[in-house]
C-alpha cells in the first residue's frame, strides 16, 4: 500500500494515518507500521504499529502499540472565565485503543497520561476524549491493599504557584526540625 | 553554650491513636499526590476518589474511603470517614473539606491527636488556617489514653497555637472522675516541652495551727535564662500568703530567690521570709558567693514551714564570700557573715557572734626535697551586742615534709601560731590585747601491706601512727569568739588541735594510732569490707579546756571502732562504736542499714543512732513501689532516749501516664514547747496539662528519703 | 598472715598520663578532692598533665556536679537540730580519647556530726574539717574505681568499653566509707555510688 496514503475516516473530521508501510489484512483491517500517527480533529496518536478495524458507518477502532504508543489531545483556550479552559492531555502506554464510536480511547499497561501539568498513573485508564473525562483505576484485585506499587492509581497534581506567598512559601519543614518554623 | 535553665522533665507517654500509616515521610516540594483504586477526573477538574484513598501534600495526609478533589481550587472534600494528619495534629472526622492550596480546612464530628503531646480530645468542629492555628470548638483534651477519662477538659473554644506551643480555652470545665472540678473563665496550657508561662499542680491539705492549706504555684517563664515561681497560698487560719521564687543564670553565675509575705491574722502582725543564693564569676581567679535568709520572727517555720527539716532550723545563715586564687600560688578570701538565731529557747549570750569581717591568706610553697613551707593567716573582727568584742590576728607560718612511696609515707608539720587580740567591752581587768605564741609540732607515718585472698580479692591492711606536741600556755583570760570541743571521732584522732577555732590551742602530748583492714572487689575497686579501730594515748593531761568543759584525763581514750560491709549490691551495713575503757561503756554507737534497688526504684534505710547525754534515736525510712501505679513512702524518727517518735511520714503516690495524685500525713515535732505539728495533704498532678517550670515540690521525697526539702 | 608491704604494684598503663578536669561553673579555687586525686595519682607514679589541644592519649578524669548538702538527722525534744548529716556527691567519667573506662557515675560520702545550737561558729569549722576529711576519701574511693576499671581492661584488651557490663551498672553501691588514711568516725551509711540521673549509655536522651 502507498506510504503516507490519507483516508477519509470520520465523515465529520478528516482522520489522517502516516506510516512508513501499510498493510492489507484479510478481515478488513489494515495494520500500518514504522512510525505511525493518527490524526483525528485535535486529538493524535502515535506509536511503532497501528491496527486499524474499520466498520460499515465510517467508524474505526485503532490499536496502537509503541516503545511507548503516545496521545496527544490539544487542550481549549479559555473561552470564558478561567474555569473554562481546559489543559491539553497526553498519554503514554504500551498500547493506546481509540475507538471512534464512542471517542474512548483505552490505555492499558503501566499508562502515564498528563493533563495540563497533572499526571495520572494507572494500570488501565479510560480517557473519553469529547467529555474529557478519565477513568482511571489499579491493578485488579488488590484494592486496599494500597501499599503495592502499581496497585491504585496515582495522580500528581502540580499546584499553581501560591500568589503572594514567599518564595517556597509553602514547602514543608525539613523532617525533624520543630515544625514551627517555616 | 546557651544560656538556658533547663526545665525539669515530665514524662508524658500515654499510648494515643496514631495514624494507621508511618509518619509520611516530609515532601519538600509542595505538588499533590493522590492514591486510590479508582479515579474519576471531570473535565472540569473535579475528581472522583475511591477505595483507599490518600491525599499527600508537603506534611499533610488525606485519607479516606472515598474523596473528591477539585483541582482547579484544589480543595478536597470527604462526605465520610476521613483521617488527617500534619506534623502537629492528626483529625479523623465524619466529613471534612481541605483547600490544599490555602492549607485550611474545617473538619465535624472530630476525634483528635497531639502526637507532641500525646494528647488527645474530640471535639464538634476543627479549623486549622494557614498560620498553623488549630481552632476547636465544643471541645474536650486529655492527656489520658485512649478509652481512659480519668480527666479532661471540656471547653467550648479552644485555640491551639503550634508557634507558640500553647493551647487556649475558653469558659473551662475540668473534670476529674467524672466530676468537675475547677471552672476557669480563661486557662492556657503547653501544648510542647518549652518553658511555659501556666499553672503547676494544686496542693491541698490541713496542717494544724494553719487550717486548710491551699497551694497553687503558677511558672512565669520570663526569659531563656531567668524565671519565677509565684506561689499564692491560702491558709484558712491566717490569711493569704504570697510566695515568689526567682531563678537567674548570667552569663559567669547563676542564683536563686525566694521571698514569701503574709499578714498572719493569729498572728497578729505580718510576716515575711526572704531568702537568697548566689554564686558567680567577677573574673577566672575572683569568684563571689552569697547565702541570705531571714525570716520576720523566730517561729516562723515552725507555723509555717511544714516539715521537720524547716523547723528544726536554729540559726539562719548570712554570709558574703569573695575568693581570690592567685595561680597555684596563693589565696585570699573575704567574708561577712551572720547567723540570725531563730530557736525560740536561745537567749542572746547564745547568739553566735558575727564576722565582719573575716580575712583569710594561705600560700604555700612547691615541694623541694618533698618539704613545702606554707603560712595560714587570718583577720577577724568579731562583734557581738552587750559582749566582748574585738579584732583577731593569726598568723601561722609552718613547714611540712611529706615523703611516701607504695607502701609507707612520712609526714611531718613544725608551725609557729601566733595570735593577737585587740578586745573592746572587756571586763574590768581583763587585758585589752593579749597575745599567745605557741609552736606546733606534729609526726605521722603510715605503712600499707597488702595480700590476695584465695578466692582473689585483694586485701589492704594501713596501719598509722600519729604524734602531736603543742606546750602549755594558759589561754583563760582569752575570748571566746568562734571555738568549742568537736565530736570526738577518727577525724579528731590526727586534729592538731583539739578545739575547732582558733580562740583555744590545746595543749598536747599525745600518740594516736588507727588501722584499716579493707577488702575489695577487684572488679569494680569497690569495697566489699572495712574494718578500721583508732585510739589516743595522752601522755599528759591536757591543761587547756573550756569554761564549761573541763580538759580530758591523762591515759588512753576510747576506741574508735568501724565495720563497714557492702552485703551485696543493693545491701549495705555499718556498725561503728566508740568504747572507753575506764567507764567501761560506749560513749556512741550506730548500726545502719541501707538498701538501693538497683533500679533505684524503692529504697530503706535503717539505723540506731546514740551519744551518750545527747541523743538515742531510731530511724527508719522506705520508698517502695507497690504494684502498678502505687508508690509508698514512710519515715520515722523515734527518740529512744524519750520515748516518743519526733517525726512520722506517710505518703502514697498513685501515678498513671496522665495523672498523678499524692496523698501524705506528716506529724512531727513542732516547736521549742515539745508539741505535735502534723499536717494531711493532696495533691493533684493532671500531667500535661500544668506548665513545665520550677514545679512545685511533690509531696513524695525523691530518692534520698528526707521529706520535702525547705527550697 | 600472708600480708607483705605493698609492692610496687604498678599503675594500669592508660593511667601513666593523667589529666584531671574538673568542671566547676564558679569556683577559681582547687576543691581538695582534686588536689588529693592529684597528689595520690602523682604519688603512685602518675603524671599529671595540663590540657593540651588535641592530646588524645592522655586518659582523662572528668569531674562535676560536686555538691555538698547537710540534712538533719536527729531532732531533740525542743524540735531542733541535734545531728546534721554532711553530704558530699561528686559525678565522675573517665575516658581515653574515645574509649570509656568509667561512663558517667555518681560517687557520695556521707558523715554525721552532732549539732548544738549554742556552738553554731564552732560547729560549723568542724563541718569544714569534716567537709576536706570527705573530699579527701573521696579521691582515695575515686582513685581506687579508677585503678580497678583501667586495670580490668588491660587484660582484655579487645573488651568493649567496661561501660556497662549487664550487671555491673556504675550504680552499683560501692566504696565504702572506710579510706585508707585516718580512718573515719562511725557515720551514717556510707558513700555509695548512686546510680546517675540519667543512665550513663541511654541512646533515648
Amino acid at each position: 500500500a502507498a506510504k503516507g496514503e490519507r483516508e477519509q475516516l470520520r465523515p465529520t473530521s478528516p482522520v489522517k494515518i502516516n506510516a512508513d508501510r501499510a498493510e492489507w489484512q484479510k478481515g478488513g483491517s489494515m495494520v500500518y507500521t514504522g512510525n505511525v500517527r493518527l490524526e483525528s480533529g485535535d486529538l493524535k496518536l502515535s506509536g511503532d504499529r497501528l491496527n486499524l478495524t474499520q466498520f460499515d458507518n465510517g467508524e474505526f477502532e485503532a490499536k496502537v502499540d509503541g516503545k511507548p504508543a503516545k496521545l496527544d489531545h490539544a487542550g481549549l483556550a479559555a473561552a470564558g472565565t478561567r474555569g473554562d479552559e481546559r489543559p491539553p492531555v497526553t498519554a503514554r502506554a504500551s498500547t493506546l485503543t481509540y475507538d471512534s464510536r464512542n471517542d474512548i480511547v483505552e490505555v492499558a499497561g503501566d499508562a502515564l497520561l498528563t493533563r495540563g501539568t497533572d499526571e495520572i498513573r494507572g494500570q488501565n485508564i479510560r480517557y473519553d476524549v469529547t467529555e474529557r473525562r478519565i477513568e482511571a483505576q489499579g491493578k485488579e484485585g488488590c484494592e486496599g491493599a494500597s501499599t503495592k506499587a502499581g496497585c491504585q492509581v496515582e495522580i500528581v497534581i502540580q499546584p499553581p504557584p501560591r500568589k503572594g506567598k514567599t518564595e517556597g512559601g509553602a514547602a514543608a519543614p525539613s523532617p525533624g526540625k520543630a515544625a514551627s518554623n517555616p | 553554650e546557651d544560656v538556658d535553665i533547663r526545665a525539669p522533665k515530665e514524662e508524658i507517654g500515654c499510648a494515643q491513636l496514631m495514624f494507621p500509616y508511618a509518619q509520611p515521610e516530609i515532601v519538600l516540594d509542595d505538588r499533590i499526590r493522590l492514591n486510590a483504586d479508582k479515579a474519576l477526573l471531570e473535565k472540569g477538574g473535579l475528581s472522583d476518589l475511591l477505595g483507599g484513598v490518600t491525599v499527600r501534600q508537603g506534611d499533610k495526609v488525606f485519607s479516606a474511603e472515598q474523596m473528591n478533589f477539585d483541582d482547579t481550587t484544589q480543595v478536597v472534600t470527604v462526605k465520610t470517614e476521613s483521617l488527617f494528619r500534619n506534623s502537629s495534629v492528626i483529625i479523623k472526622s465524619q466529613e471534612a473539606q481541605f483547600d490544599l492550596k490555602g492549607e485550611s480546612g474545617s473538619f465535624f464530628d472530630t476525634e483528635f491527636t497531639l502526637p507532641s503531646r500525646s494528647a488527645r480530645g474530640d471535639a464538634k468542629r476543627i479549623d486549622v488556617n494557614s498560620d498553623r492555628q488549630v481552632r476547636l470548638t465544643d471541645a474536650s483534651y486529655t492527656t489520658c489514653a485512649m478509652g481512659s477519662n480519668a480527666w479532661y477538659l471540656q471547653a467550648s473554644d479552644i485555640r491551639l497555637d503550634q508557634d507558640e506551643g500553647l493551647g487556649t480555652a475558653r469558659n473551662t470545665k475540668v473534670r476529674f472522675m467524672g466530676v468537675p472540678i475547677i471552672y476557669l473563665p480563661y486557662f492556657q496550657f503547653p501544648i510542647d516541652s518549652r518553658r511555659r508561662t501556666g499553672l503547676l499542680y494544686p496542693t491541698v491539705g490541713q496542717f494544724s495551727g494553719s487550717g486548710v492549706d491551699f497551694r497553687w504555684p503558677v511558672y512565669i517563664n520570663l526569659a531563656p535564662n531567668y524565671d519565677a515561681t509565684v506561689t499564692p497560698r491560702f491558709l484558712s487560719e491566717r490569711g493569704i500568703q504570697s510566695g515568689l521564687d526567682f531563678r537567674y543564670l548570667m552569663e559567669k553565675g547563676e542564683g536563686s530567690a525566694r521571698y514569701e509575705y503574709l499578714d498572719d491574722r493569729k498572728f497578729g502582725e505580718d510576716r515575711s521570709l526572704f531568702r537568697f543564693d548566689h554564686h558567680s564569676l567577677i573574673n577566672e581567679r575572683l569568684g563571689v558567693e552569697a547565702t541570705y535568709a531571714e525570716t520576720s520572727d523566730r517561729n516562723y517555720f515552725e507555723d509555717l514551714g511544714g516539715t521537720l527539716s524547716s523547723s528544726s532550723i536554729t540559726h539562719l545563715e548570712q554570709t558574703a564570700r569573695l575568693t581570690y586564687q592567685a595561680p597555684a600560688s596563693y589565696q585570699i578570701t573575704a567574708l561577712v557573715q551572720n547567723f540570725q538565731p531563730i530557736a525560740t529557747t536561745l537567749t542572746d549570750i547564745d547568739d553566735p557572734y558575727k564576722r565582719l569581717p573575716q580575712i583569710r591568706f594561705r600560700t604555700r610553697s612547691q615541694p623541694l626535697y618533698d618539704t613545702r613551707v606554707g603560712i595560714e593567716s587570718e583577720y577577724v573582727n568579731f562583734a557581738r551586742d552587750n559582749s566582748v568584742e574585738g579584732g583577731r590576728f593569726v598568723l601561722d607560718p609552718y613547714v611540712q615534709f611529706d615523703r611516701q612511696s607504695a607502701a609507707w609515707y612520712v609526714t611531718g608539720q613544725a608551725d609557729l601560731h601566733h595570735t593577737h587580740y585587740e578586745l573592746t567591752e572587756t571586763d574590768p581587768g581583763q587585758r585589752k590585747s593579749p597575745d599567745r605564741t605557741l609552736p606546733i609540732v606534729s609526726a605521722e607515718a603510715g605503712l600499707r601491706f597488702e595480700r590476695v585472698t584465695d578466692k582473689g580479692r585483694l586485701q589492704t591492711l594501713t596501719p598509722r601512727g600519729f604524734l602531736l606536741y603543742v606546750p602549755y600556755d594558759n589561754q583563760d583570760d582569752l575570748p571566746l569568739f568562734d571555738t568549742g570541743e568537736p565530736d570526738f571521732d577518727f577525724v579528731q584522732l590526727f586534729a592538731r588541735n583539739r578545739f575547732s577555732g582558733d580562740d583555744r590551742l590545746a595543749d598536747a602530748r599525745h600518740i594516736a594510732g588507727a588501722a584499716t583492714l579493707r577488702e575489695l572487689d577487684p572488679g569494680t575497686g569497690e569495697s566489699r569490707w572495712s574494718a578500721s579501730i583508732g585510739q589516743l594515748y595522752r601522755i599528759e593531761a591536757p591543761r587547756v579546756g573550756l569554761p564549761d568543759d573541763p580538759p580530758p584525763e591523762r591515759g588512753a581514750t576510747e576506741f574508735i571502732t568501724q565495720f563497714d560491709y557492702r552485703i551485696s549490691r543493693s545491701w549495705r551495713a555499718v556498725v561503728a562504736g566508740q568504747w572507753s575503757p575506764e567507764q567501761r561503756e560506749f560513749d556512741r554507737t550506730q548500726v545502719g542499714f541501707r538498701y538501693r534497688a538497683p533500679d533505684r526504684r524503692s529504697q530503706l534505710d535503717l539505723s540506731y543512732r546514740y551519744r551518750r547525754d545527747i541523743l538515742e534515736q531510731a530511724d527508719l525510712s522506705f520508698l517502695t513501689p507497690i504494684g502498678g501505679a502505687w508508690k509508698f513512702a514512710a519515715r520515722t524518727r523515734f527518740s529512744l532516749q524519750d520515748n516518743e517518735s519526733r517525726e512520722n511520714f506517710a505518703g502514697v503516690e498513685y501515678s498513671t501516664c496522665c495523672w498523678a495524685a499524692r496523698v501524705s500525713y506528716r506529724r512531727f515535732i513542732g516547736d521549742a514547747t515539745g508539741d505535735f505539728d502534723s499536717g494531711v495533704y493532696l495533691q493533684l498532678q493532671l500531667k500535661g496539662l500544668a506548665s513545665l517550670g520550677a514545679g512545685g515540690a511533690t509531696l513524695l521525697p525523691d530518692s534520698e528519703i528526707d521529706g520535702e526539702r525547705p527550697q | 598472715c600472708g600480708f607483705h608491704a605493698a609492692g610496687t604494684r604498678p599503675l594500669p598503663d592508660p593511667l601513666k598520663r593523667v589529666r584531671i578536669d574538673l568542671v566547676a561553673p564558679y569556683r577559681v579555687s582547687e576543691p581538695p578532692v582534686e588536689t588529693s586525686l592529684r597528689d595520690r595519682l602523682t604519688q603512685r607514679g602518675a603524671q599529671v598533665v595540663k590540657k593540651i589541644k588535641g592530646d588524645d592519649s592522655v586518659t582523662v578524669i572528668r569531674l562535676s556536679d560536686l555538691r555538698e548538702s547537710r540534712e538533719v538527722l536527729s531532732v531533740g525534744s525542743d524540735g531542733k537540730a541535734l545531728e546534721y548529716e554532711l553530704i558530699l556527691r561528686v559525678r565522675y567519667e573517665v575516658r581515653t580519647g574515645q574509649h570509656v573506662w568509667i561512663p558517667p557515675s555518681q560517687m557520695e560520702a556521707r558523715r554525721d556530726y552532732s549539732f548544738n545550737a549554742q556552738q553554731v561558729l564552732p560547729k560549723e569549722q568542724e563541718a569544714e574539717r569534716l567537709r576536706e576529711f570527705l573530699e579527701d576519701e573521696m579521691a582515695e574511693m575515686l582513685l581506687l574505681r579508677i585503678e580497678a576499671a583501667t586495670a580490668r581492661a588491660v587484660e582484655e584488651p579487645e573488651a568493649a568499653a567496661p561501660a556497662v557490663a549487664p550487671d555491673a551498672a556504675p550504680v552499683a553501691p560501692a566504696t565504702s566509707s572506710t579510706p585508707e588514711g585516718p580512718t573515719p568516725a562511725p557515720q551514717t551509711l556510707d558513700s555509695t555510688t548512686a546510680a546517675p540521673d540519667a543512665a550513663p549509655t541511654t541512646p533515648a536522651e
